[in-house]
């Protein structure tokens, strides 16, 4: 096998699999950079190599990309007012949930005996 | 002419359907004591309407074997070199097909109701039917308008474009047939719960009458999603099983609700309760399923398995999800206080349980909603589009699902109203240490198996102990049992197996079924190793524990496609060949559609997964010598996903089995009497 190329080494490394699994392949109908044989995925998975190598961190990376083609290549949304709902939501959600379980196990509460449990 | 034919059958199931049933429901709000007749009438029209509909589905089944392409659907969806099976497959591959294929499901589950539900109440009964048969004309009426299957096209062309090579799978043959069946199930809980609602009857008998017909469409919407997952390992040819892609989701969301609806649905009839929560549940599945179908055919999210969509159609889908959930909300909003609590229980019992169960559940449906429509909404609001992908569920599914898979544990042990804690949690203490023994050890033994691979082991190993080891001690005990009462008749093992009755081995079937799917999901995704090669004919890659061989590349000629197969000697250690394995790259001859067919070789312990790429040109631009690049991957227990699927699913099929759940409506029965089970007040 050809070990010629610094990049092939690269690819091989956890942490380009990281990155390239959390970026999406713009031009597929919903495949990561690391799964799709696009033409596009692969000149990106090159640039993310040639990155790494030139001593890039992994947020420059990302911003070089998000840059190109906007928050759309990321799979993992980021934190920022627009998903505000997206990372609130599923604790708030949660709350929610917990209240209502609470309430509904408050309102069916055993009287009947002497209370030894929590309930 | 069959053509005109089966539209003729659509179109006489429609007109009856809207006439009939208005009739018959009408009458039956002015003359309740015809109820009876009513109720025989809404049966004889179930069954014409079935009749008339799968008649016209084997019509187009027929029109796709003869390759009948003047009608639009043939010529867009199949092709004459197409194999006899996907020609079959393909009459529910296109988007009009599927929809006829959902609406043959809808009108079989009814028939299967209106011929089991005899011991109801004839009014009952009549309101089920009767909404039954609404939902099927509103969706006859789509059909007929928007998505008519059996549209002609002027001239015909010569030869049809093809079923989407992608499609051209066994597992595709079968997975929709089992992943609609699922769906459209829940709408006949969705139809009693109408009905409960309608004729204010919120008595236990209700719940019990649902829960066949729950666990039948949970059984077959697990059977289903595992086999298109199955499908999309196979055949999207990058090692993946699940990708958190939206119409993955479209088709878990409605899982999850279904799972919630189940247990809902055995306190409601065991116990009298969380009726009130448990019909929202029902009215939900079935708004669920009517919202993935939305989703996965109106293609307003991007899909790698959007195959088969068209965006304006999409907006009649949603017109009647609207329709149909909005007015089965507004009912339950003005019914629901009349439902009375049930009886008491204590916060450690098997009802705070299912609760819990049910609030992870819905939890998981809740995020999932969330991060599934939520670009849709992005992008509606900031006109960019964005992306929300596996790393984002991952991280905010996984706080639910683990602890819904330790909490299973307790299943089998709590009892209803009040449970012994101290009991239960000595009974656990063994299965808890063997499981954070097992758990350090892969943590110490593997670097790359992390804490919450260990978390995952941990509840996985935890809930399959304390399941076993519960199963064993109540055989035990009914030896024991046996033996003090001198009744050597009851020892032999099957005996005492049967007396367990098979709602108990249905729940420690499936929970073992979650058991091992979570232990499969945690290696296989922990321990994963990928590798992309490229091998020039006769060298060797070594990756744990195997080594592969590149042979060469071999020409192949399918019935519809010509392949590239490349040919790899597999062999454990450095031992012998074990097994050759063609992972082959297609060219399909209709479209020019190029797809990669992954080889597998599945084991116990891990698969081997081979996936050709491309020929390589030898390096600085030196002729080419034959290299390919091949992506490898060995996956651990990766099997035990589909065993795990298997087994839950099992465990839904035997619930059905249950005598309790078959005697309809009957207080004599003597199960029911001994649970207490119709203590409602």
């Amino acid at each position: 096998m050809n070990m010629s190329d610094p990049r092939d080494a690269v690819m091989l490394e956890p942490r380009f699999k990281n990155l390239a699994q959390e970026m999406r392949c713009v031009v597929c109908q919903n495949q990561s950079l690391a799964e799709s044989s696009s033409g596009l995925a692969n000149d990106l998975r090159t640039q993310i190599a040639d990155q790494i190598l030139a001593g890039k961190s992994d947020a420059e990376i990302t911003a070089y990309m998000v840059d190109r083609y906007g928050d759309f290549v990321l799979y993992n949304p980021p934190m920022n007012l627009t998903n505000a709902p997206l990372w609130i939501g599923p604790g708030v959600l949660f709350a929610v949930a917990v209240v209502v379980v609470w309430k509904i196990i408050r309102k069916h509460r055993d009287t009947s005996e002497p209370p030894e449990g929590s309930a | 002419m069959l053509a005109e034919f089966c539209q003729l059958a659509l179109i006489c199931a429609f007109v009856s359907g809207v006439i009939f049933t208005t009739q018959l429901l009408i009458q039956l709000r002015r003359s309740p004591s015809e109820a009876e007749g009513i109720s025989q009438r809404l049966v004889a029209l179930t069954t014409i309407n079935f009749t008339l509909i799968f008649a016209s589905f084997v019509g187009l089944i027929i029109l796709f074997l003869n390759s009948d392409f003047s009608v639009r659907n043939v010529a867009e969806n199949s092709n004459i070199l197409l194999p006899t099976a996907y020609k079959v497959a393909a009459s529910w591959g296109s988007h009009e097909g599927s929809l006829q294929l959902w609406i043959v499901m809808l009108s079989g589950w009814s028939t299967a109701f209106a011929y089991t539900g005899r011991a109801l109440p004839q009014s009952f009964r009549a309101n089920v039917l009767g909404c039954l048969l609404i939902v099927q004309s509103a969706f006859l009426l789509y059909l007929l308008t928007a998505s008519n299957p059996f549209e002609r096209i002027l001239p015909a062309p010569l030869s049809g474009r093809d079923l989407n090579p992608l499609l051209q799978d066994f597992f595709m043959v079968i997975h929709p047939p089992f992943l609609y069946m699922g769906y459209v199930g829940f709408a006949v809980c969705f139809a009693i719960a109408i009905a409960a609602l309608i004729e204010r009857r919120f008595d236990s008998d209700w719940a019990r009458m649902s829960r066949p017909w729950a666990n039948a469409a949970w059984a077959s919407l697990t059977i289903g999603i595992a086999l298109g997952s199955w499908w999309a390992y196979r055949e999207l040819g990058w090692g993946g099983w699940w990708f958190w892609d939206p119409v993955e989701n479209a088709s878990l969301m409605p899982w999850f609700v279904g799972t919630a609806l189940i247990h809902s649905l055995a306190a409601s009839d065991k116990r009298g309760a969380f009726k009130n929560w448990t019909i929202l549940l029902a009215i939900l599945a079935f708004a669920l399923s009517l919202l993935g179908t939305f989703l996965v055919r109106s293609g307003v999210l991007t899909s790698v398995h959007a195959f088969a969509t068209d965006p304006a159609r999409g907006v009649f889908i949603l017109i009647l999800l609207g329709v149909i959930v909005g007015a089965a909300l507004v009912l339950y909003a003005t019914r629901a206080h009349l439902i009375t609590p049930g009886t008491t229980f204590r916060a450690l019992s098997k009802e705070t349980l299912i609760l819990t169960n049910n609030l992870l559940m819905t939890m998981a449906l809740g995020v999932i909603f969330l991060g599934t429509l939520y670009p849709l909404f992005a992008e509606l609001v900031t006109g960019k589009k964005m992306s929300v992908g596996p790393p984002y569920f991952e991280a905010v599914v996984t706080p639910f699902l683990l602890p819904a898979v330790l909490l299973m544990a307790l299943a089998p042990r709590l009892d209803w109203r009040q449970a012994a804690v101290g009991q239960v949690m000595q009974s656990l203490l063994l299965p808890s240490l063997i499981a954070a023994a097992a758990a350090i050890a892969f943590l110490l033994m593997f670097d790359r198996f992390g804490v919450l691979a260990a978390l995952g082991v941990f509840s996985a190993i935890v809930l399959l102990l304390a399941t076993v080891s519960h199963s064993v001690g109540q055989l035990r005990k009914l030896k024991d049992a046996a033996i003090r009462s001198r009744q050597p008749e009851s020892m032999p093992l099957g005996r005492r197996m049967r007396q367990l009755g098979s709602a108990y081995w249905a729940m420690i079937v499936a929970h073992l079924g979650i058991a091992i799917f979570a232990l499969g999901v945690t290696f296989a995704k922990s321990l994963e190793v990928e590798k992309e090669v490229i091998l020039k004919p006769g060298e060797t890659v070594a990756f744990s524990g195997w080594s592969v061989t590149f042979v060469g590349v071999d020409d192949r000629r399918g019935p519809n496609y010509v392949a590239a197969a490349g040919v790899f000697e597999l062999s454990e250690g450095s031992g012998h060949r074990i097994e050759l394995l063609e992972p082959q790259k297609r060219r399909y001859l209709s479209g020019d559609q190029v797809l990669t067919e992954a080889a597998v070789r599945y084991g116990w312990l891990g698969d081997v997964y081979l996936s050709l790429g491309d020929p390589v040109s030898g390096a600085a631009g030196s002729e080419a010598d034959g290299s390919w690049s091949v992506r490898i991957f060995y996956k651990p227990m990766m099997i035990w996903i589909w065993i795990g699927c298997g087994l839950m699913a099992i465990g839904g099929v035997l619930s059905l089995l249950s005598r309790r759940i078959r005697s309809r409506s009957r207080a004599q029965d003597e199960q029911g009497v001994a649970d207490g089970a119709t203590a409602t007040p």
